[in-house]
């Protein structure tokens, strides 16, 4: 599993080192100037979120993205919330809570005139959660029946992340992407006998590391325009 | 419009080409198939199990454990088996479980634990699991423990390891059969053999009545540095009396290696007495670097082999069919020698018998009465051989031996018989001799 995760990685790694800029020129002066001055605010939602809320019977929940531009570096925030609900003759589970994360983006097309983004990035995570765990008349042959009713209440959950994707502009103020987020070094806060099964935002608990995925829609507000780029046809 | 980007080479636009979305999509679908091989296993969930190793001090190797019963805080039983380790389940509702071990000789220990027992949801297919760590020992009654591990198991591992004081008390014994393999090496392979029963003279105790054994452990007298053995053995080891007697001296020393264990007596310079021993091969065992294992131990090792000299008078018999090397069963209702008044092999069903020379003559006659599964009627047939008898020291241990040869039909031989080109008589016995059965 980890070596597909480093396998994602690289390869999309790779799309960005080994990008070329075949059509666009931008002068020293133009470029430099001013280059940590936003030209624009993106605010969108993830669209998984409220499909699998919508086809979903055990997960309800949303989230908010936006982002900033400061040149070719992103400051990323999101906000959500999610829930889980599971029930079988196993056992009741169910947790519920929020969570943000806020991180940077490195923006590997720099010399697009749209400022369509390939991006690589880091995130912190922080989730505040409480979940329940029910489980009646298990039957163990040695221990006999096993009853137990558990609780965290207001716990916290905070982990790191690797993200990478795209975002395009589709139509005038109209964006679109995708995120894919390596989630990894989770850690929990609960004291009790009962140890967290999910944690809103970051997902399963029972493995080091877990991969989670974006589909955003964004509008993105200008606030000031962005800096001329000369293009190799324009110099002709 | 748009910026190129490439991958090792191949060249791809972000906006608006085809050949963007494919890379979208393989990245998608990978993390899709990534993300399925999350599926938990719900096979043995719960880390509950307490390994327990057992081993005797002062030795790298595995003690054994034969115990009756092990009790589980009280109401759980578990009937165990002859083990070096076992795996018990905790209770983990609970937050310690409590032990008590039977042997087979009676005694008892306990072994008391604690550890923190906490509950995650796993899925709907799986339920939950309890999850253990913390394992402490709060009590036992062993010589020694140590834990190696505070992380109760699924299964197997080891999280504690038990050691007792070593007990010097018990000698190895090995019985082998010495052969010729190919034309001239040596070799001896261990051999299983059937006594009336072995007897500890310093204590007069009956060991090993009516049994078949291959390895034997018997007890040393710890008041002397001397111990004799009486063998009766039902089969004859290959010896003509068949009771013999082994005698071994030693040094014991008082010593206290272990402050758990006090002073305990120690044996080592293990030899064997030739001038009262009646074993022909007796001979103290070598390990594995050629060493000699002349030092009692605890558990036990082979100290001592006794080994058998090979017959060298077995010439083979096949019974075959006519102009064939097809074998056939023939119902043996006996076989008898011109020098003997023994009757071999009567009652058997068989292709092949083994038929011994007499070793006081260049000529030996048996006469063979069978059946068959077609023929009801009793066949007599009459093997005469001719051989020539050398002498020769196999091995050291076994002095002189007859070396019979060039086996050759005598005259008054069946006329269904044949000494074959292997006419030489080897250790083990080869086939010599063919017997055509119609």
């Amino acid at each position: 599993m980890k070596s597909i995760n480093i396998l994602l990685m690289v390869l999309c790694s790779s799309l960005a080192w080994a990008q070329k800029d075949t059509t666009a020129v931008t002068p020293a002066d133009t470029a430099k100037s001013k280059w940590y001055i936003p030209t624009g605010v993106r605010i969108g939602t993830d669209a998984l979120s409220i499909a699998r809320t919508y086809y979903s019977k055990s997960f309800n929940g949303w989230e908010v993205n936006g982002d900033v531009d400061f040149g070719r570096y992103y400051l990323s925030v999101d906000y959500g919330y999610w829930a889980r609900d599971y029930a079988s003759d196993k056992g009741i589970y169910d947790n519920n809570g929020n969570y943000f994360r806020v991180g940077v983006d490195v923006n590997f097309l720099t010399k697009d005139p749209e400022k369509n983004m390939f991006f690589i990035g880091a995130r912190y995570g922080h989730a505040t959660f409480s979940e329940h765990l029910v489980v009646e008349g298990i039957e163990d042959p040695v221990w006999g029946t096993l009853n137990e009713d558990l609780r965290n209440v207001n716990i916290n959950g905070h982990w790191f992340e690797l993200t990478t994707g795209i975002k395009v502009k589709m139509w005038k103020f109209f964006w679109m992407g995708y995120t894919a987020r390596f989630k990894f070094g989770l850690g929990t806060n609960e004291t009790g006998r009962l140890v967290p099964a999910d944690v809103p935002g970051y997902g399963r608990t029972d493995k080091e590391s877990v991969w989670g995925f974006n589909y955003q829609l964004f509008f993105r507000i200008p606030v000031r325009k962005s800096p001329a780029i000369i293009t190799e046809k324009d110099k002709k | 419009m748009g910026t190129e980007f490439g991958l090792w080479g191949v060249e791809v636009s972000l906006r608006p080409q085809k050949s963007m979305k494919r890379t979208g999509w393989f990245i998608f679908f990978l993390i899709l198939a990534a993300s399925c091989l999350d599926d938990p296993d719900c096979f043995q969930l719960n880390n509950n199990y307490l390994g327990v190793s057992f081993y005797v001090m002062g030795s790298g190797g595995a003690d054994t454990l034969k115990a009756t019963e092990i009790v589980l805080s009280g109401a759980s039983v578990v009937y165990a088996d002859t083990a070096t380790s076992v795996s018990l389940p905790l209770n983990y509702t609970t937050t310690n479980t409590d032990i008590i071990i039977t042997r087979a000789d009676g005694s008892k220990d306990t072994l008391n634990v604690t550890y923190n027992a906490q509950m995650q949801y796993v899925s709907e297919d799986c339920g939950s699991r309890y999850i253990l760590g913390g394992l402490a020992v709060t009590e036992h009654s062993f010589d020694s423990i140590r834990l190696v591990s505070d992380v109760p198991t699924k299964s197997g591992g080891t999280n504690i390891a038990v050691y007792r004081c070593p007990q010097i008390t018990t000698m190895g014994l090995t019985l082998q059969q010495l052969y010729i393999s190919g034309t001239t090496t040596q070799s001896a392979t261990t051999r299983s053999t059937e006594f009336n029963s072995i007897t500890a003279d310093f204590s007069g105790e009956k060991l090993y009545v009516d049994k078949t054994a291959s390895t034997l452990y018997l007890p040393v007298d710890l008041n002397t540095e001397k111990t004799s053995y009486t063998f009766d053995f039902a089969d004859d080891f290959g010896l003509k009396e068949t009771v013999r007697k082994l005698v071994v001296n030693y040094k014991i020393h008082n010593v206290e290696r272990y402050k758990q264990c006090g002073t305990q007596k120690f044996i080592d310079s293990l030899y064997i007495d030739k001038t009262q021993t009646t074993f022909d091969t007796a001979a103290i065992a070598l390990d594995s670097d050629g060493d000699s294992l002349s030092t009692i131990q605890d558990p036990a090792v082979v100290n001592v082999k006794l080994l058998r000299c090979p017959e060298t008078n077995l010439t083979q018999v096949v019974f075959r069919r006519p102009n064939t090397t097809t074998t056939r069963a023939i119902y043996i209702k006996g076989i008898t020698m011109n020098y003997s008044d023994d009757i071999l092999y009567a009652g058997d069903t068989t292709t092949t018998v083994k038929l011994p020379l007499n070793p006081d003559a260049t000529t030996t006659v048996f006469q063979v009465e069978y059946t068959t599964a077609t023929n009801t009627t009793t066949v007599v047939t009459t093997i005469a051989v001719n051989y020539t008898v050398t002498f020769d020291t196999l091995f050291p241990g076994c002095g002189v031996q007859n070396i019979y040869s060039d086996l050759t039909t005598a005259t008054n031989a069946s006329a269904n018989v044949e000494v074959l080109t292997t006419n030489d008589v080897k250790f083990p016995a080869v086939t010599n001799i063919a017997v055509e059965v119609d």
